[in-house]
């Protein structure tokens, strides 16, 4: 019994150092622990992808920060490497400021890989105040007028033929929460969207995502490796699994652990 | 009065056209255009206004605890020479510029990251210490989030085959099912304070007196 009420007083520090154990040793020693299936919901991103003709355009939608850079960067540098392996262009965008930094990141790697050029196979537009997703409805080069690096958009050549989303393939919007495009890019002008999400915050997209009023959803560092896994090039996403599995593994034990200490010695006090 | 009555009338004509502008289907007439890029114009104007006043407000606040040496003011000091090194990398080489790639890279980035990261501690020792089975609808919670979470992982398949399936079930429909419901209870009580404020029922907008 007092072993039991020793572990329900446990102290906090313990259980920190065991979360960091259970992060950081996967990433030192990795596990390859295996990744089975894959959800519909990245798959019909995939798929979608597949289906377009070369020389269609994508655009990257880039609205979270680095502190989610984790789980979503993996799954950014995915699909962007997948529209490069099928010649498709990449316009990148991001809606908030600390942004930018990232879609320039994703570019240059995906970019090295796949030998693409800047301004005729992808640009990245950087960032913009305002209603950006209502005005690329109406006209992308009045809403980003020059590229991140100043570039006039209308010189662009990957641009030539990119005016408004209905020459937009598809919208890919990486986020940490929630979409700003269902609203305006979808309701208002038929576009194609796909959302890549943290796992927290995919939970809130499944009502959009039976609606269809998004085509496919990646929730989370799992799907980010499922992707990796459909285009053949496992990177980020299914090294860090093991990391996420481990630490999930340990979350799921504590969980079990402080409910039957929770229980042993509730009996004792009663 | 025109104080009072300007804002209210300026509030009521955007707010109407807005409506109109968004469920009249979308035909490129001039008048539409218009509208977009007088909103798409206006908006970075705002934004910026916005920036200048976030920042003021951040400068004044951070002056002020180290004017007055108040517990913690160390850390104001290095968010001035934060936004003093920021600032002059920025202007002094510019967006394209390197050296602000290798700030946004090297300090920005594993700041930002480590700040989040801190997260997966506290919810480790929340659940050790919170997540109890002590009600039936907590129990349903703790069982749901168990198999959620196993299902998310590598070794969730090693327990059993049709768990990721079991998983997206629970995301498709009994999780859906709640969100759908909090996002319509959400919608519409946005739909009746924009109301409330488009009419002129809630003013509050205006000031503490109305």
């Amino acid at each position: 019994m007092k072993f039991w009420e020793m572990l329900s007083k446990l102290d906090r520090r313990i259980i920190f150092a065991l979360v960091f154990l259970a992060v950081l040793l996967p990433l030192v020693f990795k596990m390859g622990l295996p990744i089975k299936g894959i959800q519909p919901p990245v798959k019909a991103i995939y798929d979608h992808i597949e289906k377009l003709p070369e020389g269609s355009t994508v655009l990257i939608s880039i609205t979270y920060s680095p502190s989610t850079m984790p789980e979503l960067y993996p799954m950014t540098l995915a699909v962007i490497r997948h529209c490069f392996r099928q010649n498709i262009k990449v316009v990148c965008v991001s809606l908030g400021i600390t942004g930018v930094g990232i879609g320039e990141m994703a570019l240059q790697e995906a970019a090295k890989e796949y030998n693409k050029q800047e301004g005729v196979d992808y640009v990245n537009l950087g960032f913009q105040t305002g209603p950006v997703t209502l005005g690329m409805g109406q006209d992308i080069h009045k809403t980003y007028p020059t590229d991140y690096k100043g570039i006039k958009v209308a010189e662009l050549p990957v641009m030539k033929n990119v005016k408004t989303y209905k020459d937009i393939g598809l919208i890919v919007d990486y986020t940490a929460s929630g979409t700003g495009y269902i609203g305006t890019a979808v309701t208002m002008y038929n576009a194609n969207l796909a959302v890549g999400v943290t796992a927290v915050g995919a939970a809130d997209l499944y009502p959009y995502l039976q609606t269809k009023q998004i085509i496919g959803l990646m929730g989370g560092l799992r799907s980010a490796a499922e992707y990796e896994l459909l285009i053949e090039k496992p990177d980020k996403g299914c090294i860090r699994m093991d990391s996420q599995s481990i630490a999930h593994l340990l979350i799921l034990i504590l969980i079990v652990v402080g409910n039957i200490a929770y229980f042993v010695t509730r009996r004792k006090r009663t | 009065m025109f104080k009072r009555k300007l804002p209210l009338v300026l509030t009521f004509v955007g707010g109407v056209v807005m409506i109109m502008w968004f469920f009249i289907p979308r035909s490129n007439q001039p008048a539409q255009i218009f509208f977009t890029e007088l909103t798409t114009r206006w908006m970075p104007i705002i934004g910026a206004f916005f920036l200048l006043i976030g920042l003021a407000s951040l400068l004044k606040l951070h002056y002020a605890k180290i004017a007055h040496q108040r517990e913690g003011w160390g850390y104001s000091v290095i968010t001035f020479a934060g936004i003093a090194f920021m600032c002059i990398v920025g202007f002094g080489w510019g967006a394209k510029g390197v050296p602000l790639a290798k700030a946004y890279e090297s300090v920005f980035i594993p700041l930002d990251s480590t700040m989040f990261s801190i997260l997966a501690f506290y919810m480790a020792s929340a659940a050790f210490r919170a997540f109890r089975a002590r009600t039936i609808v907590a129990t349903i919670l703790l069982v749901t989030a168990f198999i959620v979470m196993l299902g998310r992982v590598s070794f969730g398949t090693s327990i059993w085959d049709g768990l990721p399936s079991f998983t997206e079930w629970i995301m498709t429909v009994p999780n859906m099912a709640q969100k759908r419901g909090i996002l319509l209870g959400i919608c519409l009580g946005m739909l009746a304070t924009s109301l409330k404020i488009i009419f002129g029922i809630e003013r509050s907008y205006l000031g503490s007196k109305e």
